[in-house]
């Protein structure tokens, strides 16, 4: 149609800014409706928060809805390994132990569904489990059931195998009963047994599938607080109050938890109301939030995120101190995190026992480019992989990272890949990379795991491959020692080791941030990842 | 009449098992399988590693999975989700629903308003109505998908608090996602309906029409209209496989637990059965609108089925 360019564009501009006009007139004409703001929260929780002591009678909640990143990833509690799936699930099933935060932040390992244990001798464990706790099928908690899950996890899951490798076997007494034996003293054992991958389940679901993952949701039974309800995948994973429960009834009734992978419209579900409580929220979104009135929880984390150097090719520590060297750990954490994490200063986060702290690096590329040069190394190239979107702007980190390295003179070829592929690559036997980003969350709060299960020589995630028979000597000490400081004193001297050795660019220690509805009372928010959310109030 | 649809049923199934090998295949080639997704950091045993494949089938030469696959395929035994256990039959079907009632509640919609747009524009030809109503549709599609979504998740679920921000469950859950489908497919449903309408307005029958004394109504009622709606079923029709693929971003804005989310998901964990269950369905439904397509056409044109 000749001629009819002109009002065609006019048109189209007309529209748009009617668009545009209406959706600016409404988002700032509803501003002054928001909830006046409250003070940012963030300083208030640089402890973990956890339930106050509940008054008489707490106000029930009919349903709580919390949305996650991720969905369920398996249904079978002993093969899963993200926290998004044990959050579900630690609602279902309970561990022998467990972990409670005191006021000052400081972890404590309390018996949980054991009433009382004591050791015989070094090596043997006898416990004794409370009476009268059900299953949700109705049939009660014995030794037997202990004896099955922990047969049943080493065979079927990773987490159960590393968490419980120092178990040489368990069996019943009697019915409430039953010892544990180690391969060798084992101090950290009490924190493992409070790892929600040790969880009980019930023995004929372990005697039914004792060497591959459960195959039906039927099978989704514990003696937790919550009884699983329903499964809808990306849609909702419900759970309701058990009305048997052993413990203090749940003050919330129907539990929800639903998994919403966009970060915006996470946000927007909980400004809208649909869902009370949001995890995994990335810094700018919780900073608008937080202004909008909601509730900011903010805390580190146990996961550290490092660059992993295989340790195989570049043999040289001067040449792997000078990567060390040529990062600044706190320009990333400042300007790419926006402040949600904490630059790394061990091997293992500040809240895991056995944290020893170690001379910073420093930003130093001056420093870099010298020891390079001594080692001969000057102008080499690196090849280094990256996940994407696995951990909080993981990306953006390694774009940085090479950036730092290439400016000391180093040629890095990056490629990021998307998760699955990544992950198969670095635990392919084919390693022809020298440097990768991964992330490791020590999530017993001890050492051992964190240490013990990456830095070992004979460790199944060592994948640097590094190797030092003085750090395995003292791991493999520490992990028998059962005094406490001497405990300390080992992890001490095996860090400075791993620190000056660095196999890894020591990174930083991510945050946490979950943000919830301002009046949302007693959601405990543990640094391991965990939201804990049976006795929540609303005010 | 019935050779054509003979044909073109042929055809379609032809097509249809291409599609699945190529499924098939391309999982395959990606780096990364599932039991090392599955496991993440944390990798499992060999033994649980090797009962895992074994029963995934993965130890089996990639030519006899195939036909091991195709033939549970047949038989209705599509397998489990390799990460969650749930049967990938149900959770297909049930996200094939979902993606279903989307698309159709916004192709309903899209094709709906974009009819009455195209007719107020015609009959108001060069008007300021015509004007505006141009700009419009040009406005609604040249606009990605997710910045319609995010505007009216902002408006009407954030600010207003009306509907929903996502999620699912009854009618209101899937009013501003069909509304965000619709709009890409309004605006292009509008301008092709309206120049389809205009040109046949140019045609002698329509001339004659109008000269053996149809009143105007008539004339846009039996002729302009019947060839508009060849138009949208054509744009319906192209649009499909399309509104497939914008219903990933649609379905991962709202959360909306639909195939398209489903699929990408299973990609990325690499959950095969699942993966492949969802091409299965989705590229089924793809062909059957497309046999449907073609076979509206031959009912509004019988010119197609000289042409076919």
């Amino acid at each position: 149609m000749p001629g009819a360019r002109k009002p065609l564009l006019i048109g189209v501009i007309a529209a748009v800014v009617v668009v545009a006009l209406a959706a600016a007139v409404l988002f700032f004409f509803q501003q002054p409706q928001q909830p006046a703001p409250i003070p940012g929260p963030s300083e208030e929780t640089a402890a973990p928060v956890r339930p106050q002591e509940i008054p008489v009678r707490p106000q029930e909640i009919e349903v709580l809805r919390i949305s996650q990143r991720a969905d369920l990833s398996t249904i079978d509690v002993q093969v899963a390994t993200d926290s998004p799936t044990l959050n579900v699930f630690g609602h279902v099933y309970e561990t022998l132990f467990k972990l409670r935060f005191t006021p000052d932040g400081t972890p404590v390992f309390e018996p949980h569904l054991v009433e009382s244990y004591n050791f015989v001798n070094e090596t043997a464990i006898k416990f004794k489990l409370r009476s009268g706790i059900r299953f949700h099928d109705g049939k009660p908690l014995t030794a037997e059931d202990v004896v099955a899950t922990f047969r049943r996890g080493p065979v079927v899951g990773s987490i159960p195998r590393t968490l419980l490798g120092p178990v040489k076997s368990v069996e019943a007494i009697d019915d409430l009963t039953f010892v544990i034996v180690l391969k060798y003293p084992f101090a950290p054992i009490i924190a493992h047994l409070a790892h929600p991958s040790t969880a009980i389940i019930p023995a004929w679901v372990a005697e039914l599938f004792p060497d591959k993952p459960i195959n039906s949701t039927a099978y989704i039974i514990g003696t937790g607080p919550f009884r699983f309800v329903e499964f809808r995948k990306l849609e909702r994973t419900v759970l309701e109050r058990f009305e048997d429960y052993w413990g203090p009834q749940p003050t919330v009734k129907r539990l929800e938890w639903v998994p919403v992978e966009d970060d915006d419209t996470r946000a927007a579900k909980l400004e809208a109301g649909d869902v009370n409580i949001i995890t995994h929220v990335p810094p700018h979104l919780a900073r608008l939030l937080r202004d909008r009135g909601f509730k900011v929880v903010q805390m580190p984390s146990t996961r550290i995120i490092y660059i992993g150097i295989s340790v195989d090719r570049i043999t040289d520590p001067r040449v792997r101190q000078a990567l060390n060297l040529a990062v600044d750990k706190n320009a990333i954490v400042s300007r790419i995190l926006e402040g949600a994490g904490t630059v790394a200063t061990a091997p293992i986060p500040p809240a895991v026992f056995g944290y020893s702290p170690q001379t910073p690096y420093g930003y130093d590329p001056d420093r870099a480019r010298k020891l390079l040069e001594e080692a001969g190394w000057a102008g080499r190239e690196l090849i280094m992989i990256a996940p994407s979107g696995r951990y909080l702007k993981d990306r953006e980190i390694a774009e940085a990272i090479q950036m730092y390295l290439q400016a000391i003179g180093l040629n890095v070829r990056l490629t990021t890949m998307e998760w699955a592929a990544y992950i198969a690559k670095v635990m392919g036997e084919v390693r022809d990379f020298d440097l990768f980003l991964l992330g490791w969350s020590t999530a017993t709060l001890d050492a051992d795991y964190g240490l013990y299960s990456l830095f070992h020589s004979k460790a199944p995630f060592n994948r640097m491959r590094y190797s030092n028979l003085k750090v395995d000597e003292l791991l493999e000490a520490a992990r028998a020692e059962a005094d406490v400081e001497k405990r300390k004193q080992l992890y001490r001297q095996a860090q400075e080791l791993i620190w000056q050795d660095a196999p890894w660019i020591f990174l930083h220690v991510e945050d946490l941030i979950v943000v919830m509805d301002p009046n949302l009372e007693n959601v405990e928010v543990q640094p391991i990842e965990r939201w804990i959310l049976t006795y929540a109030t609303r005010r | 009449m019935l050779r054509y649809i003979i044909k073109r049923f042929f055809t379609s199934l032809l097509t249809f098992f291409a599609i699945l090998l190529f499924t098939f295949i391309l999982a395959r080639l990606l780096p990364g399988d599932p039991i090392t997704v599955m496991y993440g950091e944390m990798q499992p045993t060999p033994e649980v590693r090797a009962a895992l494949e074994r029963e995934l089938g993965l130890d089996k030469p990639i030519v006899v999975q195939f036909f091991i696959y195709a033939s549970r395929m047949l038989r209705g035994d599509w397998g489990l989700s390799v990460h969650t256990r749930v049967p990938v039959a149900a959770l297909a079907g049930d996200a094939f629903l979902s993606t279903l009632v989307l698309t159709a509640f916004s192709i309903t919609l899209a094709a709906a308003l974009g009819l009455l747009l195209s007719y107020l524009s015609v009959v108001r030809y060069n008007t300021l109505v015509d004007k505006v109503i141009r700009g419009v549709s040009v406005g609604t599609f040249s606009l990605p998908v997710f910045w319609w979504g995010y505007i009216l998740i902002l408006v009407f679920a954030v600010q207003l608090r009306w509907l929903p921000a996502g999620g699912k469950g009854g009618i209101e859950h899937l009013i501003l996602p069909s509304l965000t489908l619709a709009m890409v497919n309004l605006g292009m449903i509008t301008r092709v309906s309206r120049a389809a309408m205009i040109e046949v307005l140019m045609q002698d029958h329509v001339v004659l029409a109008k000269a053996k004394g149809l009143s105007n109504g008539d004339v846009m009622v039996r002729h302009v209209i019947r060839n508009a709606l060849v138009a949208i079923v054509t744009v319906i029709g192209l649009r499909f496989g399309v509104l497939l693929g914008g219903a990933v971003i649609t379905e991962t804005v709202f959360a909306y637990p639909g195939m398209g989310k489903m699929i990408v998901d299973a990609i990325l964990t690499r959950d095969y059965p699942v993966l492949i269950g969802g091409m299965f369905i989705a590229s089924l439904a793809v062909m059957i609108v497309n046999l449907a397509v073609d076979m509206a056409y031959a009912l509004l044109d019988p010119r197609v089925r000289v042409g076919g």
